[in-house]
């Protein structure tokens, strides 16, 4: 499904990715860790096509993406850490920017789609500034699935979002799995973790896979031993 | 091409979700731009600089006809008597008011003076200057005597020399013929010396006057100034929403354009109401009428590039600030220090000529330009170009400013 090969990025003479490579399956939820400011979120963006790199490339089902740029917005929905929303219109609005080039129908959505699982269609005339931080969450997921796209990719969901957030957004996560589609998120969480079918470890600039998909306490021990 | 219309829809959606607070915010800033408007039609329309000069003429005691008739005949000409008034006192009180400065200068006029004029004695009268120094006017007023003398020095020529043609030639007939019909040619051209001139207004305010030239650079203040009451729908975006909007391939110069045309819709709304509403005035309060202006069609394309012209400078601002409240701040300072170089607050030409020359490169002093065309309805093409030239260079800015805080590690 995904293939990532020998991808680099440098922003002047900081090597911020040194020749990543990863795959990922149909089904799969790849997690990425590691600690703040490693570049996670970089490679998350190169890997949306919100960002360039410097060298590699990148397969979606086998086309280049590198050389095709419409590739990356019809295969990947792309959730943010902050939300892309335009918090002066209403959640409605929100949805019908985002479902414009859609060939989903919103009003069905709003009743048995992912907006309505998530409970949006109640709040569907509300200013996005008024919403809550965790409506707010699961409105950009709503945004980012609006083209129907068969790889998520979420950087930090969890952050700052309640517990019953969290699970709501987890729950969601595996029946979308669960239904074939492919997960790339990244996360501090371990409740967001376990779910995960292969986990890398982002360091100084190098991906490594992590076999045994440590969480917790054994999470930190191998990226204190990594640094050290 | 849906999502942009789609985008462009939203945009301007959002701009009218703000008008209440936008009105209420236009409201409390104009009331701060007519204060200063009015503090400075007040230090510029000052009654003392512009006052008449008082002369005081002294005539001898048994001053004939003639001299009275003449110096009453001259302060009615009109050069004469916009710049001086002419009052005839004894010698004290004329010194007096020269020593206490309600005079500018006395003139003793000679015993016979006409008289002396007519058979050629041309007995001189003395003008007297206070002994302080000599002022503009004082130096006005020389140069107005100057050229009276000199008017009159030409006719006399000129009756002289027919009269000794005539003498000459022993038309004796002639000579008291000749002296009528020059002397009456000589006084409506020589001395009605204003039909040797066409009149041209020399204002510090170029071609609008005082109020005119507030009321605009009021105009682009309380507009710069509503830039604040707008940062929310100016501000840069969460970096969040740029990027998804590049994933869309929609460029973020499309979003600056959008929010541009959605915020200058509300406010040439806002606009054209209180112009409709002044319109419909007239006819319960006819007075409006003498300072109302019926603008043309071109005029309200003028006032649509005018605002968007502004408001494209004020999103630049807030892109280059990359933050709302820096941008307040920069956008307040920003505006004031502009129009004050543009000549705004005080008009250009009493400002150093440094500061002028730097004016010409702000784009203040170009919507102040505009402002002035569309109110007496004289919008160029050249106008409509810059403005719209600025709109785009700020337009670009805000874009590459963006692109720079986006890669920023």
């Amino acid at each position: 499904m995904i293939h990532v090969n020998s991808i680099c990025k440098n922003y002047g003479k900081n090597h911020i990715l040194n020749c990543a490579s990863f795959y990922a399956k149909k089904g799969e939820c790849i997690a990425i860790v590691g600690a703040n400011g490693c570049g996670k979120s970089t490679l998350l963006g190169i890997l949306s096509g919100s960002k360039k790199l410097t060298s590699g490339n990148i397969l979606y089902d086998g086309k280049d993406a590198i050389k095709n740029p419409k590739i990356f917005s019809d295969y990947v929905g792309y959730v943010p850490q902050d939300n892309p929303l335009m918090d002066k219109l209403s959640v409605l609005d929100n949805l019908r920017f985002w479902y414009c080039e859609s060939t989903r129908d919103l009003s069905e959505d709003l009743k048995t789609g992912v907006p309505a699982r998530f409970g949006l269609d109640f709040y569907k005339n509300y200013p996005v500034e008024k919403l809550s931080g965790g409506m707010r969450k699961r409105l950009s997921i709503a945004c980012a699935l609006a083209k129907n796209p068969p790889v998520l990719i979420l950087d930090e969901p969890g952050a700052s979002l309640d517990i019953i957030c969290k699970e709501d957004i987890k729950y969601y996560l595996k029946s979308y799995i669960k239904n074939g589609g492919t997960v790339i998120i990244t996360s501090h969480e371990d409740s967001e973790l376990d779910f995960c079918t292969r986990m890398y470890l982002l360091q100084n600039g190098i991906l490594t896979e992590l076999l045994d998909k440590p969480v917790g306490q054994k999470l930190i021990e191998r990226m204190i031993a990594f640094h050290g | 091409m849906a999502k942009y219309l789609l985008l462009l829809w939203f945009q301007i959606k959002a701009a009218f979700k703000s008008l209440p607070k936008l009105i209420f915010a236009t409201l409390i800033f104009a009331t701060l731009v007519f204060l200063i408007g009015f503090c400075g039609t007040k230090l510029l329309s000052n009654s003392k600089s512009s006052a008449k000069m008082d002369i005081a003429v002294v005539l001898p005691p048994d001053a004939d006809s003639y001299t009275s008739l003449a110096f009453s005949f001259l302060s009615e000409i009109e050069t004469v008597k916009n710049i001086c008034t002419f009052k005839e006192m004894s010698r004290d009180l004329a010194y007096e008011g020269l020593r206490n400065g309600s005079i500018y200068a006395v003139i003793l006029v000679p015993e016979n003076f006409v008289n002396h004029i007519i058979d050629g004695t041309n007995t001189p009268a003395n003008i007297i200057f206070p002994r302080s120094g000599i002022s503009t006017k004082s130096m006005l007023f020389r140069t107005l005597v100057d050229s009276g003398v000199t008017d009159i020095g030409a006719a006399q020529a000129g009756i002289y020399a027919v009269d000794d043609v005539c003498n000459y030639y022993k038309i004796k007939d002639g000579v008291f013929k000749s002296e009528k019909l020059l002397n009456e040619a000589y006084f409506s051209y020589a001395l009605d010396r204003s039909v040797y001139f066409k009149t041209n207004t020399i204002s510090t305010t170029g071609n609008l006057t005082i109020t005119e030239f507030y009321i605009c650079s009021g105009i682009v203040l309380l507009l710069l100034l509503s830039g604040i009451s707008c940062s929310d729908l100016l501000k840069p975006e969460n970096s969040a929403l740029s990027i998804s909007l590049k994933r869309r391939r929609i460029p973020v110069s499309s979003l600056f354009i959008f929010k541009i045309v959605g915020v200058t819709l509300v406010f040439f709304t806002m606009l054209i109401f209180s112009y409709m509403m002044t319109a419909l005035a007239q006819i319960r309060f006819p007075e409006i009428s003498k300072v109302f202006v019926s603008l043309n069609f071109t005029s309200f394309v003028g006032l649509f590039l005018l605002i968007f012209g502004v408001f494209s400078m004020v999103l630049f601002i807030f892109q280059f600030a990359n933050s709302q409240s820096l941008g307040v701040l920069l956008l307040f300072t920003l505006s004031i220090l502009m129009l004050f170089i543009s000549g705004g607050f005080i008009p250009s030409s009493l400002l150093p000529e440094i500061v002028q020359k730097i004016g010409l490169f702000l784009p203040t002093t170009y919507f102040i330009k505009l402002c002035g065309e569309i109110i007496t309805n004289t919008v160029t093409l050249g106008s409509f170009i810059i403005n719209v030239g600025f709109s785009g260079l700020f337009i670009g800015c805000a874009a590459f400013s963006d692109h720079l805080h986006q890669n920023q590690f």
